[in-house]
């Protein structure tokens, strides 16, 4: 079976990962919520440390298991797999869970914009 | 990549290897992209829709890896099916009816047994002749895909089974209930040319 790898059409994968960007489960979702929107290879890399290519096939990974005793098993193979820095992978993922979590409340936004008026009454 | 790699990329897939589903769809995103267009490129099918629907049957692999059963055939297989079915249902659902009459205007030249140039006006007779006697050969959800496939010739079963959604059957099932649709259709096909 001939099948372009990533390096060979980045265009091909490019456009898969886009789609991908809104279906929960993978990667690129975790990275289109927590970079605004852009899942771009460019800034992918960037905000991770690594090639284009890399930040493509990362993006197809699947996003790390919520339990606690598989979280860090993926990371560590995604790591693995990839070469990008586990604190930096980390950190993008735990934003995206913070994210995630006032996104599914409008409760806590509120919340948090009282809390900030309610101290610049004093 | 040869099946004993797909295997085993299936099996990274199983165990909850979060690394394998971007092997997975490297590997074969292309590919099924190209059968898409192949086999449905004359229905209509253009790369867009080939690629939402070879992205589809990955992610759906890949988000309920235990729907596909390895005794039964190899992955690659399994997906080109998964798109060949949900191709025909999406070529029902936006309407492709037009094609199923293309396609059938050569049916009713070679059951006339005629050689002759398909003249605009026979054309427009078989579509009309099709529109008024659909409802006699079409009956039940599948039918109209069923006769599509017949009309393109198909000759796998598989197809015809991915088409009518029995994937979960066995086998024998499948292949007894896929004979009995194709069957039904054919009668009265012979039945409809019999009566005009």
């Amino acid at each position: 079976m001939n099948s372009d790898t990533i390096q060979q059409n980045p265009m091909l994968f490019k456009a898969a990962v886009c789609k991908l960007a809104n279906r929960q489960g993978f990667l690129a979702h975790v990275f289109s919520v927590t970079f605004a929107g852009d899942v771009s290879p460019q800034r992918i890399s960037r905000e991770l440390g690594c090639t284009e290519d890399i930040a493509l096939r990362l993006s197809m990974m699947r996003a790390p298991a919520a339990t606690q005793d598989k979280f860090l098993r993926d990371i560590d193979m995604i790591v693995g797999a990839t070469g990008v820095e586990r604190t930096k992978l980390l950190e993008i993922v735990r934003q995206y869970q913070v994210l995630e979590a006032f996104g599914e409340s409008d409760d806590a936004m509120l919340l948090a914009a009282r809390d900030r008026l309610d101290h610049a009454d004093e | 990549m040869d099946l004993h790699e797909l295997n085993s990329l299936y099996s990274r897939l199983v165990s909850g290897d979060p690394t394998a589903s971007a092997d997975l769809i490297e590997c074969l995103y292309g590919p099924l992209i190209g059968h898409a267009i192949k086999k449905h490129g004359k229905f209509g099918m253009d790369r867009d829709r080939a690629a939402d629907l070879a992205l589809d049957v990955l992610v759906s692999l890949i988000e309920h890896p235990n729907q596909y059963d390895p005794s039964k055939g190899n992955i690659f297989g399994y997906l080109c099916m998964a798109i060949d079915g949900d191709a025909i249902n999406r070529g029902r659902d936006l309407g492709n009816r037009k094609q199923i009459f293309s396609a059938y205007v050569v049916e009713v030249q070679e059951i006339g047994g005629n050689t002759y140039e398909t003249s605009p006006e026979t054309r427009i007779d078989a579509m009309g002749i099709l529109d008024k006697h659909l409802n006699e050969i079409v009956s039940e959800e599948g039918d109209m895909e069923v006769l599509r496939l017949i009309l393109q010739e198909e000759r796998e079963y598989e197809v015809y089974a991915a088409a009518l959604q029995l994937t979960t059957r066995s086998a024998d099932e499948r292949a007894k209930e896929v004979k009995r649709r194709k069957d039904r259709i054919e009668k009265r096909l012979k039945r409809l040319k019999e009566k005009l």
